[in-house]
């Protein structure tokens, strides 16, 4: 049975007020300005070179505008580096879900050769703290850094004017035709949950697809599902209209490009999720979802990031 | 920060393990019952059951409490199948078992007698109310006295039953079932009995309300507006936090999930606690001291494993006091911090209590009373009394044969199903007459729903998969093998769906999200559907092609208080029902669908026409429910397009209200719904149950 102990945080407008805390790693201001501190230290990696701020930069949102983060000695891994915010209210973690706790999280992009390569001991040495203490101060900041109070939070609440007539138009879309809820609900605008939109699919030779291969397994490689191989978890969209590139590998460019993506129904393969369908929405429709994405998720960032 | 340690837990459950185990310490009656029991509510096998109950009666005559349990059974078993030996069994349990109070009183309900109050004094449960109008959507005042309920069959009214007086008020002013100022809800009653929270959907707008109204006074009193929710959201108000400045809620979101919240009856300000899938909660209570709010929550997918929490009400703080167990829904919470819940881990549906304080448990779990009748809590009293709802009798499908010439159901007792099928019905013929196609949606319709289909030849019942959570109105495709109908997949989200009856293969129609959506139902040709949406409070029915996607709007209809459009099978008109307040009449409408004026085919008093109606199959007329001045019974009513309509020799007293009918396409045998007993639902307070004597001050 799990048990949440919670501690006070400062919640941004729109978000729920109950903030899940591992009972073991309570939240303290101490340990957040710590965490903060390890965040953008590069000591943490081999060459001396990276910070978690590296691939996760304060102000993009905690993203980088590369489909993939250099690591050290400028190796490069094959995901996109996704936005940090709202992880507190997160129930697996990675774009596979490999790992189940943040504290559990933080400590292996430290130790993967293509990012920091640096065993938990040797950062142990170099920072003067116990690995578990690492973890939990990393854990506590990422819990700690949220993302919400913007207009959509705003419209849905009552203030009809925070969201322009293309805007609105755009959260009907969203809600409706373009089915996007089925992924992205509540108010961290995500399920959570592993889907297979076809991005890690390369069709090869032939058209149907048959082919074809998952150049990346995702979720199927961590659970040996094979119905899960080239699934990868919902991100959420807070802060979306500032986090380009786009999905797991970041191949997709622009939100338009996103859009168009979904609206052709994804990418054919034998594990496509169901509810990914063509939606067939003409220009205005696309332009208005693009518009709602630009600007409606965006807001503001608790605690006012790192530098 | 305080949580409970984790040896505390296992402590504290390992102690609830021990009680629930010394309770399974039954004798052999006990068994034989429980077995009897599943045979009846699990396989639906009314005749086996009867025998089980029969041999246990025989067997067991010194257990007077089991054989008076299984004599109400086997009365229910056989008010099921439409048989008087019912009555009969009621009648002897009421004459021979005095003793067994609790069985004596649900004996006298089923006979449609007064509830018998008993004295306070007495230990066990008291049937309060029974009625078609008697629902589950209020709570009950702290001094037992009234329950808000929501007039659902006449005015769309939020009202106040009085137990005192018998007497009902409405808090709302809609005077027809269309409601002309709005649409009622959910309802909570404040600790200090002096005010109501209400749902409320302002007539014409697509928002959602919460609304606060005096208790006192005569009439419909002025309410004030606390919060308007412009998203969609819907707001249901549970319970107000005891010094009444904070309202227990939950709001139901469009994206298809919902949130735990707590609304300040100050201000209407939102506090937004959690977010959840779109199931939501059963149930939410403030504890005495109005820190916490408890509240229950499903744990698997299908919503059969559920735990119960309970948060801080800043949403600093949760704990799970009740870990994952089939059907844990929170009752109520005592002055004393026993949180009051229900359970059927030790096999029956049970109330249990268990002590928490500061948000944790602090003791073990303690059976309080086994084999409840219902989970649906109205809420407690300050003297302890829990008041529950459940349905007064369970519905099922019946088929018939209709002469329409002398306006006679010729066999009133012919059974179409022996299927337990706990609720809706909403039958509907394939157009070769063959197939008849039924939903079931539980003990208390809220789903999950099965979708039946009997071949009418060979008398099979076979279950047709589907994906779906919940069916609205299936209707079957000419051909037979489809079935459309509104519903919500199991992410809950709402649509139109095609249901293909061999494989089970599930589509939702894209392009559809469009408001007041539903009343699905196949064009002649099969080859389209046809829905009806809301726009600006006008009727709009689209054509929407299976092959292309492509839609076009074939009708509109001006008035704003219409329901739901159906056209004639040979598509020469259409018909619908519609209330004029100015006249105060209801009339059944039929207009020739290429075009010419509506014409009334039936008038009634206001109010006086019901929601469901069928055309003939030769197309010469409508079915209709009209209803008299008290609104029950219905009578039925032959409309004809040309003519005078006429009155049909049909008792329809135990016809369920909220269910559909359909005629044979020969014209002679006509499907429904029925009740096997009382329709509507009863009021119960359950007594004296809780471990120590309440004090006042809570509910």
């Amino acid at each position: 049975m799990k048990l949440f102990a919670v501690a006070a945080l400062v919640v941004p407008f729109g978000l729920d007020l109950f903030v899940p805390v591992p009972e073991g790693n309570p939240v303290t201001p101490e340990k957040i300005a710590l965490g903060r501190q390890l965040f953008g230290d590069t000591r943490l990696s081999r060459d001396g070179t990276i910070a978690c701020t590296s691939c996760h930069d304060p102000e993009r949102a905690f993203t980088k505008p590369e489909a993939v983060s250099p690591g050290v000695f400028g190796r490069r891994g094959h995901r996109n580096a996704p936005t940090i915010l709202n992880r507190a209210w997160g129930r697996a973690f990675f774009w596979d879900g490999r790992a189940a706790t943040l504290e559990e999280q933080v400590v292996k992009p430290i130790e993967d050769p293509n990012e920091m390569d640096m065993p938990l001991s040797e950062a142990t040495r170099r920072i003067g703290l116990p690995g578990v203490d690492i973890a939990n101060a990393l854990a506590t900041y990422i819990r700690s850094s949220m993302a919400g109070d913007a207009p959509f939070d705003h419209y849905v609440n009552g203030q009809r004017t925070a969201l322009t007539p293309e805007e609105q138009n755009g959260l009907r879309l969203f809600r409706g035709r373009g089915n996007c809820t089925v992924c992205h609900v509540g108010p961290n605008l995500t399920d959570e949950k592993f889907h297979n939109t076809g991005v890690a699919w390369a069709p090869a030779i032939e058209s149907d697809g048959r082919y074809g291969r998952f150049v990346d397994e995702g979720r199927g490689a961590i659970s040996g599902n094979a119905a899960e191989r080239g699934a990868f978890k919902t991100p959420t969209l807070r802060e979306v209209g500032r986090t380009a590139p786009y999905m797991h590998d970041g191949s997709l460019a622009t939100l338009e490009d996103v859009v168009d993506f979904y609206n052709r129904g994804g990418r054919p393969n034998p594990n496509l999720d169901p509810e990914v369908q063509p939606l067939r929405l003409p220009g205005t429709d696309q332009r208005a979802l693009v518009a709602l994405l630009r600007r409606a998720f965006n807001g503001r960032l608790s605690p006012s990031p790192a530098r | 920060m305080t949580t409970p340690t984790r040896s505390t837990i296992a402590a504290v459950l390992a102690a609830a393990s021990v009680a629930l185990g010394s309770a399974q310490q039954r004798s052999q009656a006990e068994i034989d019952l429980q077995a009897a029991i599943r045979t009846e509510s699990v396989n639906g096998d009314l005749a086996a059951a009867i025998r089980q109950y029969t041999a246990i009666v025989n067997a067991h005559q010194s257990e007077r409490a089991v054989v008076a349990t299984a004599l109400l059974h086997m009365a229910d078993c056989y008010q099921k199948m439409g048989d008087a030996e019912s009555r009969r069994i009621y009648e002897r349990l009421v004459r021979e078992f005095a003793d067994q109070t609790e069985a004596v009183a649900t004996a006298r309900a089923r006979l449609g007698g007064p509830a018998q109050p008993a004295a306070r004094s007495t230990r066990g449960d008291r049937a309060l109310w029974t009625g078609p109008e008697v629902d589950l959507f209020g709570t009950v005042s702290p001094d037992g006295r009234y329950l808000s309920y929501t007039d659902w069959a006449t005015t769309n009214n939020t009202m106040i039953h009085d137990f005192v007086t018998g007497k009902d008020r409405a808090l709302t002013a809609n005077r027809s079932r269309y409601g002309e100022f709005g649409e009622s809800g959910w309802s909570a009653i404040s600790r200090d009995g002096r005010q109501i929270a209400f749902q409320w959907k302002p007539a014409g707008t697509d928002d959602n309300e919460l609304r606060l109204s005096p208790l006192a006074g005569t009439g419909v009193p002025k309410s004030r507006l606390l919060k308007r929710f412009t998203d969609g959201e819907a707001p249901r108000p549970f319970d107000w936090s005891p010094e009444g400045s904070w309202l227990a809620v939950l709001l139901e979101r469009v994206d298809g999930g919902s949130t735990i919240g707590l609304v300040s009856t100050v201000d209407g300000t939102v506090r937004q606690l959690k977010s959840i899938d779109w199931r939501g909660v059963n149930k939410m209570v403030f504890s005495a001291d109005g820190r916490w709010v408890a509240y229950d929550v499903a744990t698997t997918d299908d919503g059969g494993q559920s735990e119960v929490r309970v948060m801080a009400i800043d949403g600093s703080r949760e704990h799970i006091v009740v870990a994952t167990g089939t059907d844990n829904r929170v009752m109520a919470w005592s002055p004393d911090g026993n949180l009051v819940f229900a359970s059927r881990n030790s096999g029956t549906l049970s109330l249990w209590t268990i002590p928490v304080r500061d948000g944790m448990v602090s003791g073990a779990a303690r059976l309080a009373k086994e084999n409840i009748i219902s989970p649906w809590s109205l809420g407690m009293t300050t003297a302890g009394s829990l008041y529950i709802w459940k349905r007064a009798s369970t519905p099922y499908v019946k088929v018939a044969p209709i002469d329409f010439s002398s306006g006679r159901l010729l066999d009133d007792d012919s059974l179409s199903s022996q299927t337990y099928i706990g609720s809706r019905g909403r039958a509907t013929w394939s157009s070769d007459g063959k197939s008849l196609a039924y939903i079931s949606c539980g003990s208390q319709g809220g789903g999950p729903c099965a979708l039946y289909v009997r071949d009418m030849t060979s008398g099979v019942v076979s279950q047709a998969r589907h994906s779906l959570r919940y069916l609205g109105f299936p209707q079957f495709s000419p051909d037979g093998r489809r079935v459309v109908a509104d519903g919500r997949d199991s992410k809950g989200r709402s649509g139109l769906f095609i249901i293909d009856v061999a494989s089970g293969v599930t589509t939702k129609l894209g392009s559809v999200d469009v408001p007041g959506l539903g009343w699905p139902e196949w064009a002649r040709d099969g080859q389209s559907i046809r829905y009806q949406t809301r726009q600006a409070g006008q009727r709009v029915v689209i054509e929407r092609r299976s092959d292309s996607a492509t839609t076009r709007e074939i009708l509109r209809i001006p008035a704003a208080v219409t329901d739901r459009v159906r056209f004639s099978p040979d598509d020469r008109w259409y018909a619908y029902m519609q209330s004029d307040t100015a006249q105060r009449q209801s009339k059944a409408m039929v207009a020739p669908f290429d075009g010419g004026e509506p014409r009334a085919v039936l008038t009634a008093p206001i109010n006086g026409i019901g929601f469901h109606f069928v055309w003939l199959p030769d197309s010469s007329g409508l079915l209709v429910q009209r209803r008299d001045a008290t609104s029950h019974p219905e009578s039925w009513w032959l409309a004809p397009v040309a003519g005078a309509p006429r009155k049909l020799d049909i008792d329809v007293t135990r016809w369920h209200d909220g269910g559909t009918f359909a005629v044979h396409p020969d014209g002679r045998h006509l499907a429904f719904t029925a009740f096997a007993g009382n329709a509507g639902g009863e009021i119960w307070a359950l007594e004296n149950f809780l471990p120590v004597p309440v004090a006042p001050q809570s509910r």
